[in-house]
Parts: C-alpha cells; structure tokens; sequence
C-alpha cells in the first residue's frame, strides 16, 4: 500500500484548493438558498413600487389591491438606486400614482393617471400596465353602469379578483425535491469540475511525473497494484469530496433527501465521477500547474455559462443548447431541472441523462486510459 | 602596500535564536582571488548578502573600495559584479538580451555597453546561442550566461556563490579558467564552495568558515601548516600482526596508524624520511609489500581536520 | 537607465506565455462563451415580446375569439387554434407558453411557473370580467349595457412610460463589464512578476537587481510602469474584441470605457503589487481569490451584486472588480457623470494607496532574513 499512502500525502499538501472551494460553495449556498426562497412562487408576485403623489383613499385603495397579489416595496427615493434596482430585476415595476388620479377617475379621464418608471421594456412591466389599463376600464365600466365610484371601485376589484383556474403540465405535487433546494445542486457542477481539476490533477501529475514515474517503473512494485493504488486513492478523494456535499445538502434541506431529491443525488454522484474523469485526463498531459490552472478555468467556467449552470436553460439560446448538448454538464442540469420541476418531468428522460452522463465519465476515462498505456511505452523503450 | 578592497569588521549576523555570523571578520587585498570555505549552512551565502547589504545585521561593519557599504551606496555597486548560486536570468529573454540587460543596469553609454555585452558573450564563449531563450539551455551554458549577466559591466570585484554547482567538467574548467583570465587582468575575485579542488586551483587566499565563524585563514601552504598531518604513507601490505603495528606507530613523527589486512596507512607529522623509516621497519622484519606511496596533505584535509568530519546536511 | 530597465521589463511581460494567457486569451474565450450564451437572452427573456398560446376550442365561443383577435392585434400573444393533442405537444416543446381551453369555461394550463403564464393569466380574467360585466348589467340594467360595452371597448391608456436611462439596459451587459474587471484584477499577476522581480527575497533576478548600480527607485517604478503600460494594453485589447468584434454594446462614451477599464487594469497591477510584496502568495491562491473577487461583483450570477449591496453594501464600495465593473454600468445607465466620477475617483484613490504601500514596503532596503 505504500503508493496509496504516498498518494495521500501528497494530496494532503495539495488539499488547499480543494477546502477553499468547498467552504465557499458551502457558505454561498447557504446564503444563496435562503436568497432564492422568495424568487420562487406558484403564481409570479411582482415586486412593485408605488410612488403615490395622488394620496387620497383612491389611490390608496388601488396601492392596496395590488397589493394582494404582488409584493409592495417601498418608494425608493433615490433615483440611481430605483434604476439599479429596476435594472437588476430586483424592483420588476415602479410607477407614479399622478396627482389629480382620484379626481379624473371620478371625471371618467383614462388617460395619464400613471406614469410608469422603466428601465426595461420588459415582461414585467407590460402586464402591470395591462392591468393599469384594465383596473381603469373596469371602475369607468361600472361607473358607466351607474355605480357610484367607490362601489365601482369595489365592485372592478371584485370582478378583477376572480382568477382563472391554472393548471400546471409539470406535476407540481410535492416530489421531495423543490426548485429551491434544486439551485444547490444546480451549481454543484462547477465547483465539482473546479476541485478535482484543481487537487486531482496535480497528485497524479506529481505521482506521474516522468523521473518519478521512472524510478517507480524501477522498483518491485507490481504495474497493477501501482494503477489499483492509485485509482484507489482518487476514488477515496473523490467520494469523501462527494460526501461532504452529500451531508451538507441534508442540512440544507432540512432533513434526509426525500422522492426524487435521491435521483439528484445520484446525478451529482456520477458528475463527481465525470469530473474526476476529466482531471485524470488533464493530468496526463505535460502541462504547468499554471497552465493547468488556465484550463481549470475554461473548462469550469464554459461548462457552467453553455450548459445552464449559472444561467438557466430555458434562458441559453437554441444554437448554445445544441451545441451544449456535447458537454455533461448539459445532461446533468437538464436531468436536475426536470426532476425539480423547472422542465417537465419524465422518468425515462431523467434515465437517459444519467446515462449520457455515465458514457461521458466512460468516454473520458477510455482516452485517459489509452494515453497512459501510450505514455508507459513510451517510457519503456527510454 | 596592496590596497585593501574588502573590510568586514566583527559581523554578527542573526535568525532568531540562531547565530548565522559570529563575529565575522575579513580582510580581502586588491587582485586576489579570495577562497570562502565552508561546509552547507556555515554562513557563507549569509556573508556575502550581508557584503553587498541585501541583510541587515546585527553588529559590525562593512567597508568596500574603503567606504562604507550601504543600499544605496550605488557608486560601489557599480564596481561589484555578483554570481549567485541560483541562476537569475530572465526566461522571457533571450542570452543577448539578458546580458545586455543586466549590464545596462550599469552603463549606461550605448556604445559601452555594446561592446561590453560582446565582450562578455566571448569570455564566457556563448556566441551560437545568442537568440537562444534560457530554458534551452543546457546546465553548463545556464550557468555561463549566469556569469556573463554578473561580469559583463567589468567590476573590480566579482563575488561568485558556489557558480559551478551542477555543471559538468568541461563548463567548469572554462568557467574556473575565465576567473583566472578576469584576475589577471586585475579584478578582484571572491569566491565561495564546498569544491576543494576548485578552490586549491584557483584561490590565492582562503578562509574557512563554519558555524558562522571563521576559524582559518591564510594562503593555500599556510593553511596546510596550520594542520598537524604533513605526510600521509600508503603501503599495501598483508598479514600485518599488532606488534609490528605498534612498532610502527612508536616511530618518531607517526601520530596514527591505520590498517585493514590489506592496506597500512601511517600518518605522519613533521620530520623527514618518514617513508623510509617504515620500509626499513618492514624489511628489517622480512614483510614483503606491494604498491607505496605517500600524499602531501591537501586543502580537503585541511578543510575535513578543522570542520569536523560529521555529515553535514543542513540546507546552505 | 530607467528607460533601459522599463524597455526590458515591458518585453518581459509581453513574452511571458502565462500572462499572455490570462490576460489576453482567457478573457477573449470567456467573452465569447458569454456572447454565445447571452447574446440573445436579454431580447428573448427580459425584453417584452409576444406571447405564444395554443388555444383548444372545445365548444364554439365566438366572443371568445373575438377578443383574442383583438389582444393579437395589439401584438400580447400569438395564438394559435389546435386540438388538445397537438397543443400539449407545443407546450411541451416549449413552442407555446400556455394552453387555453375555451368551452363553457375557460382554463389554462401552462408548463411551469412563469411571468409569460401570467400574462395569459391575466388575459382570461380580462375577458372574464369583461364577460360578467356585461352578463351583470344586462340582468341589472339593460339600458346602461350600451355605456358600459362602449367603456369597455375604449381604448384606455392609462399609464404613461418615462424611461429612466438612455444607455444600453440589456442587464446581461454587466457580464462584459465584470470581464473587464476580471481582466483589471487580472494585472494582479502583472503587478506580482513586478514584485517578485524587484525584491531580493522573492527571486535570484531581485538579488542581481537590488545588487545593481540602478536607483531602487528607478527600478521599482520602472518595474511598476512597464506592468501598467502592459496591462493598459491588455485592457485595450479587451475592450476592443468586446466591443468591436464581438460587437456588443457597452453603452456610454467608448473613449471613457477605454479609460475606465484602463484605469482599472492599473488598480489591479498595483493590487498585485502591494499585496505580493507583502505576503509570498501561490499563483493558484491569487487566481482562486481573484476570482472570487470577481465572483462577488456578479462574473458568475449576474444579481449577484444586488445580493452584495442588500447584505454588505461596504463590500461593494472597496471589492475592486465591483468597483470597476460599476463604473462602466454608470457610464452607460446614467446620463449623469457624477456617480461615474466617484466610481472613478475611487478607483484612483485606492490605486495610489495601494502603490504607496507597494513602495514603502519594496522601499525596505535591507532584509532580515533572504
């Protein structure tokens, strides 16, 4: 066992990495899943701020109603920040309640009672008009009717309450794996990749190396038990590096993983092995620690911006996805966002993107194998 | 008189608790070629940090060219040129440029410097490699540009740290050959090694440094007097009994004996004729013998008698 | 001899592969991963386009349709009439953003939860109401239902919109200005080559250096400004490929963007410096921190900086990357200059205290220990 006691210790010297990456995905996610807690609702709640210069129960009646179905924020006074916020999503809609709002309302005036605060021309900000428009026809409908206007105010706020029956095609019943507690997973990926990239791939590169290679290929030792060892010692790195994020996402769950949050963790075991694949591959190649840092870094960071992991799917554009579909990654967020429900789930599809993972890891490991049988001959004959 | 080019002065030098100069003193003349001795870890690199004031010390003083040496004295700067042990080049440079470069740092004239550069690249005989980068270097040549970057402004005083170290033969010879040729032309030359043969070939006078004091110091010959062995005789003999041994070891001027059943080794001091006083001894007892011969002692020996001869393997 | 010494001290720099790579073929790379990636997501997703419905008629509902026609008109949707089949196959296709059933009652289905589900959403209670409006006062009182379908059929536009900014709101742009900032920090390798050349302690080149005849002063600023002059080069390249070949809009002034990110590639370089002539610090933990750094300012997740400033807002204020990244937003979002120039102005304060320290402390001129 002394190349696998050896392999431990060199990567006891070489763990720095490997603990700075873990402590700051865990400490970041532990923030960043509290933070997506209030992104994600059944219905979509706006964040709306309302400037109201009008002032009267009128207009506080209307600052109210929309208040049941979206969240209020308060007036932001200052304009830089309102554009920052407005800019970073952060404020979906503000608008300016005009003075004289209640007056022309009672006047039957439509036209001009708000003035809306845009930075984008978004979404967002087209079905909060809409409904501007559409809470105006209604109280002047009802006042065409002959209602009085606080009824008619009342009575718009009645007809527009009444919500259509949504059905969601996704199941949403409760599968033990919520879209919130999916983001961890979500990003796991790159941290994965970044790790073993980082401290894999110099232990094997410092066991490879050539001079030392070549005393090894000197010794005694068996060329099978050396391979066993050494595959043994990656594996045990590999598989306590999984754990602890297996662990920590029991605690950031709340409790043991549930229905299909077990398939997540399953998805993210075989990525561990794909990224483990992926170093062993790198560190077959005669490259510097910096260069090997460069690679690091594109690969990570490529993977997660074509693949969805720092931006959603559904958000990368259809050329990207093709081309995307020829990284694990793709399969991995594909297979994490159908089982959280973001894309529609099928048990057979979440299958097959285990699978295409698994052939990945396969397909990684075959050429890293090869190149090392290359490399030993080449050796030899030295 | 010869003028005195270096003058340190009682330095004491510390790391914490560890004493790295104790009490440093040394005195270097104009055109020699002066020898520090010591084994890994005597205080031989901290001596000369200290010389060219890249390490504060604790006590003591240091004159060069007569003046008080400090950071900023650049006018003496001007006159040293330094060899560390560790190859300092650039790797993004090419041979050329690294020696200009390092010389520009001192002259600043064009046309000096060009014929500076040009000349060092000769000295050191590294013209086919002139658009070479460092990295494609073999050791020796590394270690020539290494010392073409140090000498090529041409100071009156080269200090060398261990230059030779991993080079083979051939470099070595035409490296050690150069610091003659530059002596002769009057530079001043400080050299420091573990290479004892290096510095018997070469130094004109040495001092011996362990533990961070100096505890020898002289021309080559005086230092070999300062030891009480003057002639070691080898003789290879068999079936030597104990009292023969004991007869020899009670010879005038033998101090010690050595034998291990095939070859007899007697250490002598002083006197002469020691040789032929131990023949007569074994043929006076009828005991034939094979191949003599005797040594004058060496600079290793001088080295080995006064630093002990314990390992030593702490980092230099 | 300063001339000399910063002559050889550029080429250094512009030879070395590794800084080559990170500052010149990194940044291009990941520019164009984030063009690739992001080049249409802010027409498709932020930016208020039609929405694509399926609409399943199980029974005949003529006023129904007629008021799709009119929101179709209006360019809210695009609908498109189907069976049931079909229709579950655009929606999971993801060619359709909902199902609407018209029959004796009108129900949508939709794929997931989704700002484009509630725009249908609000569609249907739109016509429902209109729909119970009408019903009500045709029971209640048949001789206003004319008023009130003529109120309802007005054309109401009751809000006005002011943009707030003239500049480029894509919000996928600040991913180019944190590539920039990720560039300026990455000066921080510049600025460490710089340290590590100057000082005795670091290197065998520091020893020869500081033995030299050269003033410390002249070869440390020597060695300082050739890092800026390569680093402003590495900024111009940069900003260049973004601009002009990847062809995005980075909003604002160019000329001030080439000085911003120039300006910021100089804070990083003296970053470097500071920081690596103070401590010894791997390469690996300066790339790692670097690029946390940048990570904090939003390189990676895009609001990552709104996070910032709701939980820490002083980190944004001293983060370099967030600062520089910033400054560039300003640039194009506001039309007024003078938060840019406190960006700005920030960016060079800190600039001249790091140096001041890098000096001070690369100033020392004898060691303790080598």
């Amino acid at each position: 066992m002394q190349v696998f006691k050896t392999f431990m210790k060199v990567l006891r010297r070489k763990l720095l990495p490997t603990l700075v990456y873990i402590s700051l995905f865990i400490a970041i996610s532990a923030a960043m899943t509290k933070y997506a807690a209030y992104e994600n609702f059944t219905e979509v709640k706006l964040n709306i701020c309302i400037f109201d210069e009008d002032a009267t129960p009128e207009s506080g009646q209307l600052a109210e109603f929309i208040g049941e179905n979206h969240n209020i924020i308060p007036p932001v006074s200052d304009r830089d920040m309102l554009i920052d916020r407005l800019y970073y999503e952060d404020i979906d809609f503000a608008f300016i309640i005009k003075k004289g709002y209640s007056e022309k309302l009672a006047a039957g005036e439509t036209d001009g009672l708000f003035e809306s605060l845009d930075v984008h021309k978004s979404y967002s900000s087209s079905l909060m008009e809409q409904f501007l428009n559409e809470y105006i026809t209604a109280v002047n409908s009802y006042k065409a009717g002959g209602a009085p206007l606080d009824e008619a105010i009342a009575m718009a706020r009645e007809a527009l309450s009444e919500k259509t029956e949504v059905s969601i095609a996704a199941d949403e019943n409760d599968h033990g794996y919520s879209m919130d507690f999916s983001e961890y997973f979500t990003y796991m990926p790159y941290i994965l990749l970044s790790v073993m990239v980082s401290t894999l791939s110099p232990v094997l590169m410092s066991m490879n190396r050539k001079d030392i290679r070549s005393r090894t290929n000197c010794s005694s030792i068996k060329n099978t038990s050396y391979t066993v060892e050494i595959f043994l010692g990656s594996i045990i790195f590999v598989i306590t590096v999984w754990l602890i994020f297996f662990i920590t996402g029991i605690f950031l769950c709340g409790g043991l993983y549930q229905g299909r949050a077990w398939t997540a963790v399953l998805n993210s075991f075989i990525f561990a092995i794909i990224s483990a694949a992926i170093a062993i591959l790198l560190s077959l190649f005669d490259i510097s620690i910096n260069a090997l840092n460069l690679i690091n870094q594109m690969i990570s960071l490529g993977m997660s911006f074509f693949c969805g992991i720092f931006v959603r799917q559904s958000l990368l554009g259809e050329g990207v996805l093709r081309a995307a579909r020829f990284l694990p990654a793709y399969w991995y967020i594909k297979a994490n966002d159908m089982l959280c429900g973001r894309e529609l789930y099928s048990a057979s599809q979440v299958t097959v993107c285990l699978l295409i993972e698994a052939a990945f890891a396969a397909a990684i490991i075959m050429p890293a194998l090869l190149i090392r049988k290359i490399k030993r001959s080449g050796t030899a004959e030295m | 008189m010869e003028k005195t080019i270096v003058k340190i002065d009682n330095l004491v030098k510390r790391y914490g608790d560890l004493i790295a100069l104790d009490h440093f003193s040394l005195e270097i003349k104009e055109g020699e070629v002066f020898g520090l001795l010591g084994p890994n870890g005597s205080g031989k690199t901290t001596a000369i940090n200290c010389l060219l004031s890249l390490l504060s010390f604790d006590k003591g003083s240091i004159k060069i060219f007569g003046r008080e040496m400090t950071p900023v004295n650049y006018d003496i700067k001007k006159e040293i040129g330094v060899i560390m042990q560790n190859v300092a080049v650039f790797e993004e440079l090419t041979v050329y440029e690294n020696i200009d470069y390092f010389c520009g740092l001192y002259i600043s004239d064009k046309a000096e410097r060009k014929r500076c550069v040009e000349e060092a690249i000769t000295f050191t005989g590294l013209e086919d490699f002139l658009k070479f980068r460092p990295k494609k270097l073999s050791g020796g040549l590394l270690r020539r540009l290494n010392i073409a970057c140090g000498i090529a402004h041409k100071p009156k005083l080269i200090i060398l740290d261990e230059p030779t170290v991993a080079v083979d033969p051939q470099s070595r010879n035409k490296i050690l050959e150069g610091i003659i040729d530059l002596n002769k032309k009057g530079t001043t030359v400080i050299y420091t090694s573990h290479y004892m043969e290096e510095v018997e070939q070469i130094c004109s006078h040495i001092a011996i440094i362990d533990k961070g004091k100096k505890i020898a110091e002289g021309t080559k010959d005086e230092l070999k007097r300062m030891i009480k062995n003057t002639e070691t005789i080898n003789i290879e003999v068999l079936a030597l009994t104990s009292d023969i041994l004991a007869e020899i070891s009670a010879l005038p001027h033998v101090y010690n004996t050595e034998y291990d059943e095939r070859r007899l080794i007697v250490y002598c001091s002083g006197g002469r004729h020691n040789l032929i006083r131990v023949l007569d001894l074994l043929q006076k007892k009828d005991i034939g013998f094979g191949r003599v011969w005797s040594e004058l002692p060496t600079l290793n020996d001088v080295f080995l008698e006064v630093t002990g001869k314990a390992l030593r393997d702490k980092e230099d | 001899m300063f001339l000399h010494d910063l002559k050889y001290n550029i080429i250094c720099i512009i030879r070395s592969r590794d800084l080559i790579f990170w500052l010149i073929l990194f940044p291009i790379a990941l520019g164009t991963c984030f063009k690739v990636a992001f080049g249409s997501i802010y027409k498709n997703v932020t930016e208020f386009h039609t929405v694509p419905a399926a609409i399943v008629e199980t029974e005949e509902n003529a006023p129904f349709r007629s008021f799709i026609q009119t929101v179709e008109d209006s360019g809210v949707i695009s609908a498109e009439y189907t069976d049931e089949e079909y229709a579950v196959e655009l929606l999971k296709a993801g060619k359709v953003s909902g199902i609407i059933y018209s029959g004796e009652e009108l129900t949508l289905t939709v794929s997931g939860t989704g700002i484009a589900g509630s725009t249908l959403r609000s569609l249907i209670d739109n016509y429902k109401m209109r729909e119970k409006m009408i019903t009500d006062t045709v029971k209640n009182a048949p001789e206003k239902t004319e008023a009130v379908i003529k109120a309802l059929s007005e054309e109401t536009s009751a809000c006005i919109s002011t943009p707030l900014t003239k500049g480029n709101t894509d919000n996928f742009t600040p991913y180019f200005y944190n590539l920039i900032a990720m560039v300026a920090m990455y000066g921080c390798l510049i600025g460490r080559q710089t340290a590590m050349n100057s000082l005795p302690n670091y290197s065998a080149i520091g020893i020869r250096r500081s033995c030299s005849a050269i003033r410390s002063s002249a070869e440390i600023s020597s060695g300082l400004i050739a890092g800026f002059a390569a680093e402003a080069l590495c900024m111009t390249v940069c900003v260049t490929f973004i601009e002009f070949v990847l062809k995005v809009d980075l909003g604002g002034d160019l000329l001030l963007i080439y000085l911003t990110a120039i300006l910021g590639g100089i804070l990083g370089v003296a970053l470097g410096f500071c920081v690596c002539s103070s401590f010894r610090i791997a390469d690996g933990i300066l790339t790692a921190s670097i690029l946390l750094l940048c990570f904090m300012s939003g390189l990676m997740i895009n609001n990552m900086k709104m996070i910032v400033a709701e939980k820490a807002p002083w980190f944004n204020m001293i983060n370099p990357p967030a600062l520089i990244s910033d400054s560039l937003y300003c640039l194009s979002i506001y039309s007024d200059l003078s938060r840019y120039a406190e960006k700005t102005i920030s960016i060079a304060v800190i600039t001249a205290v790091l140096c001041i320290i890098g000096v001070v402390i690369t100033r020392r001129r004898r060691y303790a220990s080598l």
